[in-house]
């Protein structure tokens, strides 16, 4: 549903969608694959089962070691607990013989940091001690009890009583539990009855380095076998992880894909669009030309190539509208013209024959002749006009120099308003300010000259009519620049200007401003600049009135070639001739 | 001794992590899919923008207002916007213009018509607007990212916006004056 909804348009957008995905889709999954098999691997290497044996291994030898350490602290603490001599003694309560067989027993056992005697309520029967007091740092205490029991030879018999003997918190922790042991509580009271309470207290010091390397050796064994059992769930996550960046890494790569070509797809769904409308009839419009690539230089083509086919179907139409109004023009002449003579003929033979005597009569026929011949006079020079414009010829090209034409046009119109030639009636008056504004360059074009000559003239002439009805100071100027492929030739004036409702129907025959004349002298314009491949539109000027503005195409350029290759194929309009009325350069105008 | 020695434990997991490797595949390709389908129209849709709010803009004046003035759409709200948007080498636009310039004409009171130059070259631009001698503002559009966020793809485009800011119209075509005043009277 969705996909019909937008299909239309951004039917390329999906499909770069799914090539992304899939593009990006592929090595990730190869990549995952890659990365699980590397991480299984690795850790596979590193966790040998033959390591965790080892290390089982060494760390049970210690153990022993540990182990041994202790019994021969527990013997040593129970041979001491045996000595006859101690405990008759300490029976007697006996203080220095107790601290002389102590010292004697001390030497013996270079361990030793501390022997005490105790009665049963705990109080010391004698005490010898190591001069140097145990170091914590270097050396771990280890404390035996033992009770002075008759059959304290046997080691079994008397539980040993083991109190870790530093004080530090680490001696309680399990890795050190060799060395610890279970305080056997209930064996106070069973030993009590039997040696009347009285206990040896042993302090021994075992090196503190040789413990610590044990209890390390023991938490990094942990900690491997920890380890070794997470190893399956690690090796998941790191994947996972991995899975999830290259997943984030997908859709950003699309997501920023898809951003990207969409400046692309948007201008292609416009072009397709606008192809659509062009196919449908529509030329007008255009697609907008953003950017800087190869899909620009697509769109200024399109839209140059909508322009060509526009002007050219103009140009087509016009010019068979054109040839509908000439035969027109030309069958009205020819009805008109026949009947001229005749009637003049007639009215001047009615008049010359009358030689009566009624004066009234005679002043009548008088009238009529006037009358008849007046406008006889101007019915022939209406036919002459139409005539004229049923007669324009096809312009024939040559190639010419524009700027040269008007510079030449220039001194003409100079001479003839000087001299008050044969046309200067209809060319500004002397008081106009004529001006001519020419590039410094020539400027190349294919021209008829004589054709637009009359165009030009026409132009002129126009000006010239609107500026009569104007006040002074009264200007008239003459401008040729380049716009882009064409010549754009200007002529303004400062009269009353052209109403706005007109401007589009003004090159229309039959279409005047003026209260005289057949509207047939701007068609003829248009008319002849069409045949040149130019346009013509009219506007303001900043003088205050009129401005036409006629487009011609400068040699060399694409509208050039384009009008000139159109101009071969539409079938070229006929222009049927008409005779005997003499080429009039003003006629046309109107 | 707390050690464990459960040596002989195969690692967990294996089979399981297979299972959630495809569902992983397929999550990333739903989400892929869902962006690409769903996500991506919903960016699009700024195309149409008819009956949505008109996006505001601020665009400097280049014919019919102060020099070196900018116009700021919101500013003109509670009164009705015909845009033209148009460019010099476009004849078409042309076409359009006399028309427009009519309607600026006919409804000067309840409606302001802003011509904006899009992705042109300001001296022609200007060149042409005095040869027309047009009654109505033009803005210059430079980098054409107003007419993109119009989503103006072919020139000319007219868009109606009305008092409130929304577009009611978006033409993308030539007009006649009798056209556009259709339009103007379903607008507003």
């Amino acid at each position: 549903m969705k996909l019909k909804f937008v299909g239309h348009i951004a039917r390329i957008r999906y499909r770069l969608a799914l090539a992304l995905v899939l593009a990006a889709l592929l090595p990730v999954l190869v990549a995952i694959g890659l990365v699980e098999t590397t991480v299984r691997q690795t850790s596979a290497r590193f966790f040998v089962p033959e390591v965790g044996e080892h290390l089982d291994q060494s760390l049970s030898v210690y153990q022993e070691l540990a182990r041994s350490i202790k019994e021969s602290m527990q013997n040593a603490a129970t041979a001491i607990a045996a000595n006859h001599e101690l405990r008759e003694a300490a029976q007697k309560k006996d203080a220095p013989l107790v601290r002389n067989v102590l010292k004697a027993e001390f030497g013996a056992f270079p361990r030793l940091v501390e022997l005490s005697i105790l009665d049963a309520e705990s109080h010391v029967l004698g005490h010898v001690a190591r001069p140097t007091p145990l170091d914590p740092l270097r050396e771990n205490a280890l404390t035996v009890v033992r009770s002075l029991a008759r059959t304290s030879g046997i080691a079994g018999d008397n539980p040993p009583v083991a109190t870790p003997g530093n004080g530090s918190p680490t001696a309680a922790s399990p890795d050190d539990d060799a060395l610890t042991e279970e305080e056997p509580s209930g064996d106070d009271a069973v030993t009590e009855s039997r040696n009347e309470g009285l206990r040896l207290v042993a302090v021994f010091s075992a090196d503190k380095a040789q413990f610590d390397a044990f209890q390390n050796m023991g938490r990094f064994v942990e900690t491997y076998h920890k380890i070794e059992r997470r190893r399956g769930l690690d090796d998941q996550s790191y994947v996972y992880a991995f899975a999830t960046l290259l997943g984030l890494t997908i859709v950003a790569a699309v997501g920023v894909g898809v951003l990207l070509a969409r400046g692309v797809t948007g201008r292609v769904s416009a072009l397709a669009a606008a192809t659509s409308a062009a196919a449908g009839g529509d030329l007008s419009v255009r697609v907008r030309e953003t950017g800087q690539d190869e899909i620009t230089d697509l769109a200024k083509a399109f839209n140059r190539m909508l322009a060509e086919i526009e002007t050219s179907r103009a140009r087509i139409e016009y010019l068979q509208r054109m040839e509908a109004w000439q035969e027109m023009a030309r069958r009205l002449a020819h009805e008109i013209k026949n009947p001229l003579t005749p009637i003049q003929l007639a009215a001047q033979e009615i008049h010359r024959r009358y030689d009566g005597g009624d004066a009234g009569y005679k002043q009548l026929l008088d009238t009529t002749l006037e009358i008849v011949e007046d406008e006889v006079g101007t019915l022939r020079r209406l036919v002459s006009e139409f005539s004229n414009f049923a007669r324009l010829p096809q312009a024939e090209l040559e190639p010419a120099d524009l700027r040269g034409f008007l510079q030449e046009q220039e001194q003409k119109l100079t001479l003839e308003r000087a001299s008050g030639g044969e046309i200067a009636g209809s060319l500004p008056p002397t008081d106009v300010d004529m001006s001519f504004e020419l590039p410094n360059d020539p400027a190349p074009l294919w021209l008829d000259r004589q054709m637009f000559r009359r165009a030009f003239l026409n132009l002129i002439e126009n000006a010239t009519h609107a500026l009569r009805q104007s006040a002074a100071p009264r200007k008239l100027k003459v401008r040729l620049q380049r716009d882009a492929d064409f010549w754009l030739l200007s002529v303004e004036d400062n009269g009353p200007g052209i109403p706005e409702a007109l401007r589009v129907s003004l090159f229309d025959p039959y279409v005047t401003t003026k209260s005289y004349g057949v509207g047939l002298g701007l068609a003829i314009v248009k008319k002849i600049v069409i045949d040149h491949g130019g346009r013509i539109a009219a506007g303001t000027s900043s003088l205050g009135g009129a401005k036409v503005l006629v487009w011609l195409p400068a040699e060399g350029t694409h509208a050039q070639l384009s009008f000139l290759s159109s101009r071969k194929s539409p079938s070229a309009p006929s222009h049927p001739q008409v005779t005997d009325t003499p080429f009039d350069k003003t006629a046309g105008f109107s | 001794m707390s050690h464990p020695r459960n040596l002989s434990t195969p690692p967990t997991g294996i089979p399981k992590k297979r299972a959630s490797f495809g569902s992983l595949v397929l999550l990333v390709v739903t989400v892929s899919a869902f962006f690409g389908f769903v996500a991506l129209p919903q960016l699009d849709r700024a195309r149409s923008l008819k009956q949505k709010l008109a996006p505001d803009f601020m665009l400097p004046v280049i014919y019919g207002g102060g020099e070196k003035s900018k116009l700021k759409l919101s500013d003109l709200r509670g009164r009705a916007v015909l845009l033209d948007f148009w460019a010099s080498w476009c004849g078409p636009c042309r076409e359009q213009m006399p028309a427009v310039n009519l309607i600026a004409q006919k409804y000067s009171k309840e409606l302001v018509v802003v011509g904006i130059n899009t992705g042109d070259e300001r001296e022609k631009a200007v060149g042409l607007l005095q040869t027309l001698n047009l009654r109505y503002m033009s803005i210059e559009d430079e980098g054409g990212m107003v007419a993109n966020s119009y989503g103006v793809a072919t020139l000319p485009t007219l868009v109606i916006i009305n008092r409130e800011g929304v577009v009611k119209f978006f033409g993308t075509r030539v007009m006649t004056e009798q056209e556009l005043a259709a339009e103007l009277a379903l607008a507003l």
